[in-house]
């Protein structure tokens, strides 16, 4: 497997960076932003840490593709010793909590992780994607992310082998198991999106199936059970001290063509310190349940829209577009005969939008013109919710992507939202 | 927008007579099931029903305990032919796809999702889409041969 070599330094400044049109308007306007702002990426610091988008573990079968990863360290909680640093975790703003790959970390290191227990019973989740399901026991950890530490909060160890038995109501949804890097994509993923626990008060009120287990001693059967809001797997970025309002992912600009790696930053909150304040970002806020913003796309709305570094794509309707064959080395993605010059309009529900264009190509003549590439701005998807319009880690490249924790106060707004 | 699909092949007079059949034998199945088994979801959602018409047809809603809006749509017949989630959790498919459930377990094995949050299963009597991220899911499924005439896809939502 080909590591790519990236440079070691986040370039301070990159300039003239944000996206194609960005003025034809779609639709009702209320307060817009008529001009996106300049990009500035921030520079090393104690709330910034290198985000790279690049081929991801040597584990997977092939490639990462648009996936934004940071190193981080683990600790057994109070320690300063005891602890290991895991590259490739996938940074992803549409979930929330640490969730650790079992096979990315020493077995011996990841024993003395304290397990979570409810009496004498250990506490184990299963986390649904809309792909598949991951399964493993909840611990705690000191996570350090650059010069920030959240410490001892609840992660999610995945493939935890003490936990063999997968409950029927996990597995069931999605039959499809994801608690191998090579089957995650990643070593982790580090959810630091809009919420603070991963389910929040519903699995606090009532045993919710496909959430949280308690389990008795190996082997044992697990059952559904409720678990409060704080002992629930969080969002790191809540738990540290400061710069704990939300995150700026910022990524460079990258070629039409694609690009062997990109090198960007996380950076940690919203307005706390002089390297991340919104410098003319549109805030839409976002819907405090779901977290959805809308979208208008080619004169029709849809209800179910989101930024999110953790799809590596555009998904969205368009049936005028052709798909790349099952047969093909881009299955499933937009294969149009030309690249397409498209726009859309975000609105938050506080009334605010935001035109932005974006080109979609064709995923095998990129893909296979540009083999080496892991960084490709211009794949789109076809979104099979009727509804929905995902902007992908693709939308991010180019320009500074804010997500804000709900109930979190920052200097433009209380959270949930999304600016840029 | 119906997604482009091979949604309406149908499959051959033999199934949908074996589809018809399982439609009128009592229910736990769900899909493809009748009206009764529309309450076993019920019962085992946890949820509370409301009935509508959408488009023409009937539509039994169903809120789960934990928030997610489950639509079962009805054939005149009365048979289940699709049904939508929208919501905190994706509901319990087994119970909703009953005698599909089987298919659908194959049919996600042979999938090739593009990414995290979106997943679409075609066969040819069985389409399942499955879309979204933490706190926020929506999907539908349906099996071609049960839409009724004239019933646009754009409805199922």
């Amino acid at each position: 497997m080909r590591k790519v070599a990236v440079p070691a330094v986040i370039p301070l400044l990159l300039l003239g960076a944000c996206g194609g049109g960005g003025s034809s308007d779609l639709g009702t306007t209320s307060p817009t932003s008529p001009t996106s702002p300049t990009q500035v990426i921030a520079g090393a610091a104690p709330n910034v840490v290198t985000l790279e988008v690049d081929a991801g573990p040597a584990a997977l079968p092939g490639p990462a593709l648009n996936t934004a990863f940071v190193t981080i360290t683990v600790c057994q909680p109070g320690s300063t010793t005891n602890c290991e640093t895991i590259p490739d975790i996938a940074v992803d703003t549409g979930s929330s909590g640490l969730r650790l790959v079992y096979g990315a970390l020493s077995p011996s290191f990841a024993a003395t992780l304290p397990q979570q227990v409810a009496g004498t019973l250990a506490v184990a989740e299963c986390t649904s994607f809309a792909i598949g399901y991951s399964w493993g026991s909840v611990r705690n950890a000191d996570v350090t992310i650059s010069g920030e530490t959240a410490s001892d909060i609840p992660i999610h160890m995945i493939g935890d082998p003490a936990f063999p038995n997968v409950p029927t109501t996990c597995s069931s949804n999605v039959p499809t198991e994801e608690d191998t890097v090579a089957t995650f994509g990643a070593n982790g993923i580090l959810g630091v999106g809009q919420f603070v626990p991963d389910c929040g008060d519903a699995c606090a009120q009532d045993p919710v199936p496909g959430t949280y287990y308690t389990c008795a001693t190996n082997g044992a059967t697990c059952t559904a059970v409720i678990e409060p809001t704080n002992l629930q797997v969080s969002n790191p970025v809540a738990a540290f001290t400061a710069d704990n309002n939300g995150v700026i992912v910022e990524l460079p600009p990258v070629s039409d063509s694609g690009a062997l790696s990109a090198t960007g930053a996380l950076v940690f909150g919203i307005g706390t310190e002089s390297n991340n304040g919104l410098n003319g970002a549109t805030v839409l806020t976002s819907d405090p349940s779901s977290g959805y913003i809308s979208a208008s796309f080619a004169n029709v709305s849809y209800s179910d829209g989101y930024l999110d570094s953790g799809s590596n794509a555009f998904y969205f309707v368009d049936s005028s577009l052709p798909v790349c064959s099952q047969s093909s080395i881009a299955p499933g993605f937009f294969c149009p005969n030309s690249t397409q010059s498209l726009s859309v309009q975000l609105i938050g529900t506080n009334g605010a939008s935001v035109t932005t264009g974006f080109d979609v190509g064709n995923a095998v003549e990129l893909a296979t013109d540009n083999a080496s590439a892991t960084a490709f701005p211009d794949f789109g998807v076809p979104n099979s919710d009727p509804q929905g319009f995902d902007a992908g880690l693709t939308f991010f490249y180019g320009r500074n992507v804010f997500t804000a924790i709900a109930g979190a106060s920052t200097p433009s707004g209380t959270g949930p939202y999304f600016a840029y | 927008m119906p997604f482009p699909t091979a949604c309406l092949i149908r499959p051959p007079l033999a199934a949908l007579l074996a589809l018809a059949l399982t439609a009128a034998a009592p229910a736990f199945a769900t899909l493809g099931g009748g009206v009764a088994s529309v309450e076993a979801d019920r019962v085992k959602l946890q949820g509370r029903v409301q009935v509508t018409t959408v488009a023409g047809v009937t539509v039994h809603e169903i809120t789960t305990a934990a928030g997610t809006r489950v639509r079962e749509y009805l054939t005149p017949d009365g048979a289940v032919f699709g049904f939508t989630w929208h919501g905190p959790f994706i509901p319990d498919l087994r119970q909703l796809l009953g005698t599909y459930y089987q298919q659908y377990a194959h049919g996600v094995q042979e999938a090739h999702p593009v990414g995290r949050r979106h997943l679409s299963v075609q066969l040819p009597s069985l389409v399942v889409q499955s879309n979204g991220r933490m706190r926020a899911f929506s999907g539908r499924a349906w099996d071609p041969a049960l839409l009724p005439q004239n019933f646009s896809l754009t409805n199922l939502n």
